[in-house]
């Protein structure tokens, strides 16, 4: 019965939890409709925009804060897209993966040595105002208590889900975009440059992975190892939701943080990383496709 | 691999086989050469980077096996390597508690069983999981009402029989199934159940049994993992080496979780190997020997690597990375040769961990030591030295551990780089260098540098010469 009463608190932290997920699975999204790669460095973007954010803080306003953690981020996407576009023409999937590792380990290991191992408190976005550490505004709702932060974790993801949707759906670079996995000879033949696709894939993903970093880390803290996980569980989800998939992603996104949260809280709290990966691998194998995708292409 | 066509070129090609004979010959008569005289000329602390060299070395030939010439991407290598250190660690110094052997047993059990059955009926997915679950719920109702160990056996096979029946994969071959995993948890819950409790078992016996589980494990997962493409198997091999390295920290009751590890871990011994230093005039220390232990170890996958890669399976092995389907519509059993490889690769990986764990002057393993990060520095090394090559894994692990040696000593002096201490510099390092030779020599040095010879060799010559390795 104790444990019953619980359920609701672990919802919500799920669903926060949850959100991240989504919108790194969104990342993956983006740069895999666009390039057809598989983005492993998605995760360190994250990083990049809690730590940014994080250091920046300290010293500024969050006018000066927020803003800056989302352009490094779509700076070093920037920088990844040329990493990535030097070899594309003729290069095998293997290589493409391995460049991206390579891209995760170091960008992790450069914000280990700029800013050390420490995790860093960031202050919530509403908190109320006081000495020192900022207190975050708190509401109950049935025995759940809910952080401010949460709800604006919510808030950012539900923005993030809708704005993707228009753009690419309606706005023409997003067509574009679609268009150059589609058949990357077709879009040029129509005038599209691939090139300049590629590279702005990986800056809206990066930049929206920042975006996630910065409003998460008041909740989770920012780390320098805070990447490896959050890019492998959106990638989970991404999969989950069906790869290349927008709003599969998002939905398998919550319901993977919740789940999570779930199982973790009730069940067995030792092995609450692993859900994630048990249930990636039970996907993989009965339903590559994933839960919510057609039949994708196993390329 | 060119086919004769009339005597005059079938005796060209012989020559070109004898040739190609004396030129595969030669590096390990230079490596046999090389690895007697080393210790009279290399001091303690050089033995042991030669010892993780060798170890490494090991690892990146059984992955390169794999990526290299099988074309099967791998991203929880490690969980391998892991699995061996784990068990050969375990069978040596930590007891197993006794309340966990009937799970574990029934575990092992049900695993030997799925193996057997997938291996008769190609069983996947669904189908195998749901025989999994009528195994485990045969053993465990068997177990609940305390029965005599033949009756278990009988109902386990009678059952599974019926069973497969039912799932119209054949009697017979569901009871040899469930003959399995009643014959596999008796054993380990009766007949060894001593020695697990107890510890104590030799490291050979050790590294053996890691092997055996290794190998179990990769079957039952290449099986299932490996009909999987590109990104999706490198996520499903990452997920797997994850959860490995998860059940590594948090099953304190066997592995000791992740704040203790395992210690006093007791060396391997190999003195008949130490006679090969006595016979050069060194003195043989047990790390000496140990050296001679690894790298006898490292010398015979050196000569399976390269025996496999030019046998028909090796030929079989490139056909899938080259195409699938048009190796299988060559005839070539597909599905089959990449669980072959995945299961040699597994082992090959354990032995190495086994060798890991029983290090002269260490004795100690811990969870971290089998992450993801290794897995990824593996990558690297099969990706610097290059892909489908089997020295080149030598080169890579050499050339890593080397990079490693020197970003070490960088740290200890305390350089600064404007006004920044350097420390932690590996992972920048290892990750430039990933990028790098990705992009500027996606084949790997080996190859890099050999096409390069071989291209300017050509310039010289008339003929092609035939065949590469």
């Amino acid at each position: 019965m104790d444990q019953l009463s619980q359920i609701p608190q672990l919802i919500v932290t799920g669903m926060t939890a949850g959100c991240i997920y989504a919108i790194v699975a969104v990342g993956f999204t983006i740069i895999y409709n666009t390039t057809g790669v598989i983005n492993f460095a998605q995760g360190e973007f994250v990083m990049i925009g809690a730590m940014v954010a994080a250091v920046l803080m300290a010293k500024f306003s969050f006018l000066v804060a927020f803003p800056a953690a989302v352009l490094a981020g779509c700076l070093v996407g920037a920088v990844l897209a040329g990493f990535v576009l030097i070899p594309l023409k003729r290069a095998a999937v293997l290589t493409l993966i391995i460049i991206t590792i390579g891209a995760s380990i170091a960008m992790q290991g450069i914000a280990q040595f700029l800013w050390g191992e420490t995790a860093i408190p960031v202050p919530p976005f509403t908190g109320i105002p006081g000495e020192g550490f900022v207190e975050d505004r708190s509401f109950h709702l049935l025995g759940a208590v809910i952080r401010a932060q949460e709800l604006w974790v919510v808030a950012v993801t539900a923005l993030i889900v809708i704005g993707m949707t228009l753009f690419f759906r309606y706005t023409l670079i997003g067509q574009a975009m679609r268009a150059c996995e589609t058949n990357p000879a077709g879009a040029r033949l129509v005038g599209i440059s691939v090139r300049r696709m590629v590279v702005l894939s990986f800056v809206m993903a990066a930049g929206l992975g920042a975006l996630a970093g910065l409003t998460v880390s008041p909740v989770f803290y920012a780390r320098v190892n805070m990447g490896t996980a959050l890019g492998l569980k959106g990638f989970c989800a991404a999969v989950l939701g069906g790869l290349g998939n927008f709003s599969g992603g998002i939905i398998a996104g919550i319901v993977l943080g919740i789940v999570e949260s779930l199982t973790g809280g009730l069940l067995w709290s030792d092995y609450k990383d692993a859900v994630a990966f048990v249930i990636l691998l039970a996907i993989l194998l009965i339903r590559p496709e994933g839960l919510l995708g057609r039949k994708a292409d196993q390329k | 691999m060119s086919v004769a066509a009339s005597p005059d070129s079938r005796n060209v090609s012989r020559k070109a086989v004898r040739r190609l004979d004396a030129a595969t010959a030669a590096p390990f008569v230079i490596f046999l050469i090389v690895y007697a005289l080393v210790p009279r000329f290399a001091a303690d602390k050089e033995l042991t980077m030669l010892i993780y060299i060798g170890i490494n070395t090991m690892l990146a030939i059984s992955l390169n096996l794999l990526m290299g010439y099988a074309g099967q991407v791998s991203l929880g290598h490690a969980a391998f390597f892991g699995l061996g250190a784990y068990t050969s660690a375990i069978l040596t110094v930590r007891p197993i508690p006794a309340e966990v052997i009937p799970g574990l047993g029934t575990g092992l059990g049900v695993a030997a069983g799925c193996a057997v059955f997938t291996s008769l009926t190609r069983a996947s997915g669904a189908r195998l999981a749901s025989a999994a679950a009528a195994m485990v719920a045969l053993a465990w109702g068997s177990q609940a009402v305390h029965l005599h160990p033949a009756a278990v056996l009988l109902i386990s096979a009678a059952g599974m029989a019926a069973f497969a029946a039912a799932a119209r994969s054949g009697a017979l071959m569901g009871g040899a199934s469930g003959l399995t995993a009643a014959v596999v948890t008796l054993l380990c819950q009766h007949l060894l159940a001593g020695v697990l409790q107890r510890g104590g078992a030799s490291p050979w016996s050790g590294m053996v049994a890691g092997v055996g589980f290794s190998g179990l494990v990769a079957y039952l997962l290449g099986g299932q993992v490996l009909r999987l493409k590109g990104h999706y198997l490198a996520m499903a091999t990452l997920g797997f080496g994850v959860i490995v390295e998860i059940v590594f920290r948090q099953w304190t009751a066997v592995t000791g979780g992740s704040s203790d590890g395992i210690f006093g871990i007791p060396v391997m011994r190999a003195e008949w190997l130490g006679g090969i230093g006595r016979m050069t005039g060194v003195e043989v220390s047990p790390r000496v020997e140990y050296y001679y232990l690894v790298w006898a170890f490292v010398f015979v996958c050196l000569m399976l690597g390269v025996n496999i890669v030019r046998s028909r399976v090796g030929r079989a092995f490139r056909a899938v990375h080259g195409s699938e389907v048009a190796a299988e519509s060559l005839g070539v059993d597909t599905s089959r040769y990449k669980v072959q490889v995945f299961v040699l690769s597994a082992g090959i990986a354990s032995v190495a961990g086994s060798l890991y764990a029983h290090q002269a002057g260490v004795g100690y393993i811990h969870p971290s030591e089998f992450g993801f990060g290794v897995s990824a520095q593996l990558v690297v090394m099969v990706v610097v030295g290059g892909m489908a090559s089997i020295w080149g894994a030598l080169l890579g692990a050499t050339t890593l551990q080397l990079i490693k040696t020197w970003l070490l000593g960088l740290e200890k002096t305390q350089h600064t780089l404007f006004g920044l201490t350097l420390t932690g510099l590996e992972p920048i390092v290892f990750g430039a260098v990933l990028i790098g030779v990705m992009i500027v020599m996606p084949q790997g040095l080996v190859r890099g540098v050999s096409d390069a010879a071989a291209a300017a060799l050509r310039g010289t010559r008339r003929g092609r010469p035939g065949g590469s390795g």
